[in-house]
C-alpha cells in the first residue's frame, strides 16, 4: 500500500485539486499579466510549496523554475526568519545567486497561514518586460559581469499584512525602462498568488490541518516510491552526451549520467569553465532542469512534486557554465546553457530508456533548442516598447518518436502571438512565418519541421530598433536524431541588411523567396544589433530529429509530406529513396525499391 | 541479462558476459563492456546528405552514419566535428 495515512480516493480528490490551484494561478497570470510575455507567450510559472520550500504541487509550465522558486522559498526563510513572516507578506526575490536563473525572471513568493500557523507557499514567476540591465528585456550579450544585467534583490517585502509597500514597488519599478509595464507584471504575480493563498487557505478549512499536511507529505512520498520504482526497472548503465555553445569561442558542456538501483546521478565534470558572457548558469538551474528531464520523460503522470527530485543528484564542479561563481554574468542563461542542460539530461535519459523493454516506447528525440531575438524601440504609436520577444522558439518542431512523427512546430511551454497581433503592436512588418522545407531530421518516423519566418521595420518613426540574439548559438543547436534518424536543421538567426524588400513591396510583389530578397547576410552571433530601413531579420527555429532509418519509411508518408511542401522532391528522392510520378505525385514502389537499395549500397560503399 | 539497446541491437548474455548484438540479424557486434559504436562499420558523409539546410555545417561537420557489419542496418546518424 503506498498512501499509508490517506484513504486512496480522498488523497486523488485533493492531489488534483492542490494542482488545479497552480493552474488557475496560471490561469490569473494570463488574464492580468502587464505584457504579450506573460498574456501570450505564458513566461511564467506558478506553484505550491510546503512549508519548509519542499515542491508541493509544481505548475505545468518550466519545470526548472518550479525548483528556483523553492530555492527562492527556502532563501525568505533564512532572511526572514518565521517569526518576521507574518500572514498577508509577499516577498520578491530575483538574485540568481540566491535562488533565481537570470535577473528578469521575477519571483513573487506567499506565505500562506492557517490560522496563524504557516502552512504552505504559493510562488510564480514571470519574465518582466525590463529589470533595468545594459539590454533593454535583459539578456545582455555584452554584459561581462553581473553588476550589468540589471535590478538583484535577494528577497524584499513588497506587501507587508496585506499592504502593498508602495516605497519598495515605486523603487523597483523605476528602475527599469518601463516602469507601467513592469508594474502590471509585479501586480499580476501578487494576484495569481492571492488566489492560490484563497484556495489553499479554503481547503485548510474545509479538510483541517492535519489531512492537509499529510496529504502533501503523501503526495510526495507516493511519487518518490513510484518513480524509485520505474528507475529500479530500468538496467544500471552509464550514458553521456556533449553540447557546444558559441560565444566567442565554443564553450562544451558534457554530461554524463549514471544510473545505479533507484538513483540517477547527473555528473556535469568535463564542462568547461565559466566566461565572462552571460550563458553560465547557477547551480540550482543546473538543477532545475534536471528535474525537468526527469518529470517530463518519467514522472509525467505522477504528481509534480519534490518526489521527483529525491532519486536524483547533480554534480556540478563550480566555476564551470553550469555552476557559475560571482560574479560571473548569468542574463542570458536560461535560454543558452539551460536549455543546452535540459538537452544533455533529456538525451542521457532517452539513451537510458532505449535499454528498457517498458520504457523504450516512451523516447523522444531530443532537442538541443534554438536560437531567438528580442528587440526594443519606439512604436508606430510613438511608445517606447522595451521588449518585443519574438518568441519563435514557440515554433520548433519537436522531437520524432518510436511510432510517430514529431509535432510540427510543437515548441514547448510557451506561445507565439499571431502576426497580426505582433504588427498591430509593433512596428514590424513579416515577409513571411511558415514550416521550413526540408528542415525536419529524416528517419523511419521524421522529426517534426520547425518555422521559418522573416521581418522588416514597418512605420517606425526612428527608421531602426534595436534587437538582441540569444538563444543555443552554434552548428549543433536544434533536433539530434536517434537510431539512424538525422538531426533537424540547425537553427540560425540572419540579418540581411540592404534588401530588395522594400521594392517588391512597393511593387506590389510579396517578397517571400530569400532568394528575392536578397541582401548581404550576417549570421547573428551573441549580439546586440539594429535593424533598419532595407533589412530583413530572418529566423529559422530548431526542427526536430528523426527516429530511425529514413529508408524504412512508408512512401505514402513521403508523398504527404512532399505534397504538404514540409520535405522537397529532391530530399524525397536522395534521403528517404522515394521515387514520385507526375504532378500527383504517385509513388513508384518498384522505383523506390531499386533507389533505396542503390542508396544504401552506395552509403556502404563510402563517398567516392 | 538481457535487454534492448536503441531500435536494433540488444543485449544478451552467453558464456558468462554480456554482449550487444544486431536484432535483425544476430550479428555480435561487441562485448558489452567495449564502446559498440567502435565496432560498427563507420561511413562519413557531408553534411547536406541529411538535407540542404545542412549546408552552415560545410566545413565543421560530418555526416556519421554507423552500420551493422553483419547486414548493414543503420544504427545511428549523427553530426560530429570534422577532424
Amino acid at each position: 500500500m503506498l498512501i499509508r495515512n490517506v484513504d486512496p480516493i480522498t488523497f486523488e480528490v485533493l492531489s488534483h485539486r492542490l494542482h488545479q490551484i497552480t493552474r488557475e494561478m496560471g490561469i490569473t497570470l494570463e488574464r492580468t499579466g502587464g505584457t504579450v510575455t506573460t498574456t501570450q507567450q505564458h513566461d511564467y510559472n506558478a506553484s505550491l510549496y510546503r512549508p519548509d520550500g519542499e515542491i508541493m504541487a509544481a505548475g505545468e509550465t518550466y519545470g526548472h523554475h518550479v525548483v528556483c522558486a523553492g530555492q527562492a522559498v527556502k532563501r525568505i526563510l533564512e532572511r526572514f526568519g518565521k517569526e518576521e513572516i507574518y500572514p498577508d507578506d509577499i516577498f520578491l526575490l530575483n538574485d540568481p545567486y540566491l535562488a533565481a536563473i537570470h535577473n528578469p525572471d521575477v519571483y513573487i513568493i506567499c506565505p500562506i497561514h492557517h490560522e496563524n500557523v504557516l502552512v504552505g507557499w504559493s510562488a510564480t514567476f514571470v519574465h518582466v518586460s525590463d529589470i533595468g540591465a545594459m539590454t533593454p528585456g535583459g539578456d545582455s550579450p555584452e554584459a561581462t559581469e553581473i553588476f550589468q544585467e540589471g535590478i538583484r534583490i535577494p528577497g524584499i517585502k513588497l506587501v507587508e499584512r496585506g499592504k502593498l509597500r508602495r516605497d519598495v514597488f515605486d523603487t523597483i519599478t523605476h528602475m527599469t525602462r518601463q516602469p507601467e509595464a513592469v508594474g502590471l507584471d509585479l501586480k499580476c504575480e501578487i494576484a495569481a498568488n492571492n488566489v492560490a493563498k484563497a484556495r489553499l487557505q479554503a481547503m485548510y478549512e474545509q479538510y483541517g490541518p492535519e489531512l492537509m499536511n499529510a496529504i502533501s507529505s503523501e503526495m510526495i512520498q507516493y511519487t518518490e516510491t513510484i518513480l524509485r520504482n520505474r528507475i529500479r526497472e530500468i538496467p544500471d548503465g552509464v550514458w553521456s552526451e556533449r553540447l557546444t555553445i558559441e560565444a566567442d569561442g565554443p564553450c562544451k558542456l558534457t554530461l554524463t549520467l549514471r544510473k545505479e538501483g533507484e538513483q540517477l546521478v547527473f555528473d556535469f565534470t568535463g564542462t568547461d569553465k565559466q566566461v565572462r558572457k552571460g550563458i553560465n548558469l547557477p547551480f540550482h538551474g543546473t538543477c532545475g532542469f534536471c528535474f525537468g528531464a526527469v518529470l517530463y520523460s518519467l514522472a509525467y503522470d505522477l504528481p509534480k512534486n519534490h518526489g521527483v527530485l529525491r532519486p536524483m543528484e547533480v554534480i556540478a564542479p563550480k566555476g564551470t557554465i553550469v555552476h557559475v561563481q560571482y560574479p560571473g554574468p548569468i542574463s542570458m542563461s536560461t535560454t543558452s546553457s539551460g536549455f543546452g542542460v535540459g538537452f544533455l539530461a533529456s538525451s542521457v535519459l532517452m539513451q537510458m530508456l532505449a535499454t528498457s523493454e517498458k520504457w523504450r516506447h516512451e523516447i523522444v528525440a531530443p532537442q538541443a533548442s534554438h536560437r531567438n531575438c528580442r528587440h526594443s524601440g519606439v512604436n508606430q504609436y510613438g511608445r517606447y516598447c522595451p521588449f518585443i520577444n519574438m518568441a519563435h522558439g514557440a515554433l520548433d518542431g519537436n522531437g520524432a518518436r518510436v511510432d510517430r512523427d514529431g509535432v510540427d512546430s510543437g515548441g514547448s511551454y510557451m506561445s507565439v502571438p499571431n502576426v497580426e497581433w505582433m504588427e498591430l503592436h509593433y512596428p514590424l512588418l513579416y515577409l513571411f512565418r511558415r514550416h521550413a522545407t526540408d528542415s525536419a531530421g529524416a528517419g523511419k518516423f521524421r522529426g517534426g519541421a520547425g518555422v521559418e519566418s522573416a521581418h522588416m521595420l514597418h512605420d517606425a518613426p526612428e527608421g531602426k530598433i534595436r534587437g538582441v540574439a540569444y538563444g543555443v548559438a552554434g552548428l549543433r543547436n536544434s533536433g539530434h536524431g536517434m537510431f539512424g534518424g538525422n538531426p533537424g536543421a540547425p537553427s540560425v538567426m540572419v540579418l540581411l541588411q540592404n534588401t530588395n524588400a522594400n521594392s517588391l513591396v512597393g511593387a506590389n510583389k510579396s517578397p517571400v523567396d530569400l532568394s528575392e530578397i536578397g541582401g548581404e547576410p550576417n549570421f547573428l552571433p551573441y549580439c546586440n544589433f539594429e535593424l533598419k530601413q532595407n533589412d530583413v531579420l530572418y529566423m529559422r527555429v530548431a526542427s526536430g530529429g528523426g527516429y530511425g532509418d529514413p529508408l524504412e519509411r512508408d512512401p505514402e508518408r513521403v508523398r504527404g509530406d512532399v505534397l504538404t511542401g514540409l520535405v522537397s522532391k529532391a530530399a524525397a528522392r536522395e534521403i528517404y529513396g522515394v521515387v514520385l510520378n507526375g504532378e500527383g505525385c504517385q509513388v513508384d514502389l518498384a522505383a523506390t525499391q531499386a533507389q533505396r537499395k542503390k542508396i544504401r549500397e552506395e552509403e556502404l560503399r563510402g563517398p567516392q | 541479462m538481457s535487454h534492448p539497446l536503441g531500435d536494433s541491437l540488444e543485449v544478451y548474455s552467453d558464456q558468462g558476459a554480456n554482449w550487444v548484438r544486431c536484432t535483425r540479424c544476430s550479428h555480435v557486434i561487441a562485448r558489452l563492456e567495449e564502446h559498440w559504436r567502435k565496432r560498427c562499420e563507420r561511413r562519413t558523409f557531408p553534411p547536406t546528405k541529411a538535407g540542404p539546410l545542412m549546408t552552415i555545417l560545410v566545413g565543421h561537420y560530418v555526416l556519421q552514419k554507423l552500420y551493422c557489419p553483419g547486414c548493414g542496418a543503420l544504427l545511428e546518424s549523427d553530426m560530429v566535428e570534422q577532424s
